[in-house]
């Protein structure tokens, strides 16, 4: 292990951005000038980017950063020991005990092209990097006009997934979004890809989630245990001294780094021992008669609007999603709670450096409950999908779980209740409302502005 | 110079029609690259896969290799088609700057080509993007060709006296139609740094899409606005009336395309949701998906094309002489740019 921590640190040098066929279009903008036209239309080129001779490079997260403290220095380190332990986004690299598949992250890495047998490379590039941006931050050139935001990896938190609230989701989890696409927001479907494609795409999105997750880790890391102190030196004056962040040669950082890696790799591994599967006897014969299912309904009506499920408190008496719509998810909470820290903050230099930072968020959005009347279901049709989403909850949503919040434990109602629910949410867009009216939002305010 | 013999011009006003329709699903398929990402299914060029052109196994590969071979195929027919047309115009056509434009049109399939293989070998999105907006100027100049060399073109010089004196409607009704077409092509060059940018990846992708998306919507207002306000004054002064139709017809089509293109790339827009709620999921690169993409950049050439044809007919309707016009085409795009 250590062995390969080597090898990966060594990496850091050969990581750095290696000019690929960027060093010719400089001359070939010269070559243009000498015709006039040309020359003109490079100057238009030019803006858009004949002047970019970097490759792309993976961004800091700046809002933790900020947040900690962490000094120019610092971040400096930070991307050099993230760049060691997972390349670039041309070069991705991961430990063995990562078990990230290094074949189909070159597959899905890199720019776009295709090698003579048809294999087609750079498929993040090609096919999502639009939206979901270069680090997987949800921030590509278009999501700024997205409702919802694409989604941020580096939390690795999923919505659409088959396992307990916080466990993160299986490769079939991740695979499945792909090919559905969530209908209702701008994230397509990937069904005409192949599924090699997809397979590739699916250890991608894990590896910039475990990346940007690392990188959180690193920034509270090195909050808590680097810094500046002062200290005495030998004619007993006080200096200040900077810890630095350098695993290479310290081997106790080695070890923690390893270690917080070794947590978050845990964490994905367990998902599939945390997939919620459903009590076999509870769950409802395919061919119901008529009358079952309508009591069925009619217990899950019951629940929706009980007190206990109280589903009724967000999604409304109509079912429309005009309930509770004041609360927002986990990313742009934690946006705006970046926001509120900045309103408070006085001391001038953070003040500066925070603004940068808040000057570049998208603005912060309200998460709206579903319209349950219009039958779209991002997660999926299925009975086992609104299912999952009963029991579990959605994550990184307000949409809390009914059942279990992990195996063994005690949930707020029963594999039965919940199958009832489900059958009323699949029979709500057929229901006759009682109030007919248009859905909510009706009030953009709500959806663009911060509560 | 008068024509002498009617039936071997109007030869040459045949080849360069040919040529103009070639041209056009030539920039179609230019633009389905794109839309698929498969400028780069070969890395190197006149060669695909080591293959030569007509010997590279065309029919039986798939996906983006088929689309990008193709495009190359088409090139390569657009260029021979435009050799032929040197060989007509020098055989056939009397007018000395119709024979140089005709060798202008090769020079213009030769430098489009070495374009588009430097962009591939240099693996540049730059060269794309110049590509991108070097593609409609040259159908432009195709269409160009087309109206030069028509009967019509030479029946309008021998009715109108060169006069000098043109009045004020005149002057802005040319005015409008020249304006119109270096919006129009403002608006393929905005369209190719959406598409091509390589910017996209960096930390200022962000901002860079965004004056980019609401500046091709102001100007594609403006196109609107000056579109419709051309027809009108091309119907208030009977001039290149079904032109000018055919020009509003061609912009709402393109708006309706541009609206479409957004929906199905990144769904209902938000400000839209209010009345029309998101319940579909877009397929990536499905058939919906890929043509009305492709359909939106191929029709943005044909509005400039159209600007273009009805400017040179209303300045040959005016009697403003020839040399003028051609500078002023040239001029025309330089301004654009
Ligand atoms: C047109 C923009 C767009 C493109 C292109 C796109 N996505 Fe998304 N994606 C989104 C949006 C928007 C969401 C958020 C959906 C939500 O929160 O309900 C999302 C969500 C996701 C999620 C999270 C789903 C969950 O369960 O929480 C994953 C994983 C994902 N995308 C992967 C990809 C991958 C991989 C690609 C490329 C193959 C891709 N996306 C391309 C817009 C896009
Ligand atoms: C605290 C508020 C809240 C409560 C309580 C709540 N929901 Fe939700 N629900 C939401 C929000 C917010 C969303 C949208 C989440 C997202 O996709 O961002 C949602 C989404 C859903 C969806 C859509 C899932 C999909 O695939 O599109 C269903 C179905 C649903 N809720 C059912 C229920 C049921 C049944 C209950 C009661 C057991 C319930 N909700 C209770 C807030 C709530």
């Amino acid at each position: 292990m250590n062995h390969g921590f080597f090898i990966a640190f060594n990496r850091i040098r050969q990581s750095q951005p290696k000019a690929r066929g960027f060093a010719t279009p400089i001359h070939f903008c010269s070559f243009a000038n000498k015709t006039r036209l040309l020359g003109l239309l490079t100057a238009v080129a030019f803006i858009g980017g004949c002047d970019q001779l970097d490759p792309p490079a993976f961004r800091l997260n700046m809002v933790e950063a900020v947040s900690n403290e962490t000094s120019t220095e610092y971040q400096q380190e930070i991307a050099d020991v993230l760049g060691g332990l997972f390349g670039t986004p041309d070069e991705p690299f991961a430990l063995p005990s990562t078990g990230l598949d290094l074949g189909k992250l070159r597959i899905a890495a890199g720019p776009v092209w295709s090698d003579s047998a048809g294999k087609h490379l750079g498929l993040y590039r090609k096919h999502c990097v639009h939206c979901h941006g270069i680090t997987g931050d949800g921030r590509g050139p278009t999501a700024r006009f997205l409702n919802p935001y694409p989604r941020d990896y580096r939390q690795a938190v999923y919505k659409f997934k088959s396992t307990y609230n916080p466990a993160k989701p299986t490769d079939e989890d991740l695979h499945r979004v792909l090919i559905q696409g969530v209908p209702g927001t701008a994230m397509p479907s990937f069904s005409l890809l192949p599924s090699s494609e997809v397979e590739a795409l699916v250890e991608y999105v894990k590896y910039l989630s475990i990346r940007g997750q690392m990188e959180t880790e690193l920034i509270r890391y090195v909050f808590d245990e680097l810094g500046e102190e002062e200290e005495e030196d030998e004619n007993g004056n006080l200096v200040m001294k900077r810890y630095p962040l350098d695993p290479e040669t310290d081997a106790d950082q080695r070890e923690a780094i390893l270690e917080i890696l070794a947590e978050i790799v845990d964490g994905w591994n367990a998902s599939s021992e945390a997939v919620i599967a459903p009590e076999e006897a509870e769950i409802p014969e395919d061919n119901r008669a008529p009358e079952e299912i309508a009591a069925s309904v009619a217990a899950g009506r019951d629940l929706f609007y009980g007190p206990r499920a109280n589903c009724v408190k967000c999604h409304g008496p109509t079912g429309l999603g005009d309930g509770q719509q004041d609360d927002q998810d986990n990313w742009n909470k934690a946006h705006k709670v970046f926001l509120e820290t900045l309103a408070g903050e006085t001391e001038p230099e953070l003040v500066a450096a925070k603004s940068v930072v808040a000057d570049s968020l998208y603005p912060v959005r309200n998460a709206i409950p579903r319209n349950l009347r219009k039958g779209v279901y991002r997660g999926g049709r299925r009975r086992i999908d609104i299912f999952w989403r009963v029991y579990a909850g959605i994550a990184g949503t307000p949409m809390p779980g009914s059942g279990p919040a992990s195996a063994g434990a005690q949930g707020t109602l029963t594999d039965t209740e919940m199958w009832s629910i489900v059958d009323y949410v699949l029979s709500l867009p057929y229901e006759a409302p009682s109030q007919p009216q248009q859905a909510l939002p009706e009030n953009p305010n709500a959806v663009t502005s911060a509560g | 110079m008068p024509s002498t013999n009617t039936n071997r011009t109007r030869f040459v006003h045949t080849w360069a029609c040919v040529l103009a329709c070639a041209t056009f699903p030539l920039v179609w398929v230019g633009g389905l690259v794109t839309t698929t990402d498969a400028g780069m299914a070969f890395r190197d060029w006149l060669t695909s896969d080591g293959h030569f052109m007509l010997s590279y196994p065309w029919l039986s590969a798939v996906g983006d290799k088929f689309v990008e071979h193709g495009h190359r195929l088409l090139g390569a027919a657009v260029g021979f088609l435009s050799i032929v047309l040197v060989v007509v115009t020098w055989r056939c056509e009397p007018r000395r700057w119709v024979r140089w434009m005709s060798l202008a049109i090769l020079a213009g399939v030769i430098l489009q080509g070495v374009l588009g293989g430097l962009r591939v070998v240099l693996d540049e999105r730059t060269l794309a993007l110049v590509h991108g907006c070097t593609g409609p100027m040259f159908f432009s100049l195709c269409v160009a060709m087309v109206v030069f060399t028509s009967q019509w073109w030479r029946d309008a010089g021998s009715q109108t006296q060169n006069q000098n004196t043109q009045n004020r409607k005149q002057t802005r009704l040319l005015r409008l139609a020249i304006v119109c077409t270096c919006l129009a092509f403002a608006q393929v060059v905005i369209g190719a740094i959406l598409r091509h940018s390589p910017r996209m990846t960096g930390s200022l992708a962000p901002s860079l899409f965004q004056t980019a998306v609401y500046f091709h919507l102001l100007l594609a207002l403006l196109v609107v606005v000056n579109g419709l306000l051309l027809a009108w004054r091309c119907f208030q002064n009977g001039m290149q009336v079904r032109s000018g139709m055919c020009l509003v017809g061609l912009i709402a089509v393109q708006v309706i395309l541009g609206a479409g293109t957004w929906v199905v790339k990144y769904g209902v827009p938000l400000w839209a949701t209010t009345w029309w709620e998101m319940e579909f999921v877009n397929t990536q690169a499905n058939f919906l998906q890929s043509s009305i993409i492709t359909s939106h950049v191929a029709v943005g050439s044909l509005v400039l094309a159209t600007a273009l044809a009805i400017s040179l007919r209303l300045a040959r309707q005016f009697g403003i002489s020839v040399p003028r016009i051609s500078f002023d085409t040239s001029r025309l795009a330089e301004v654009a740019l």
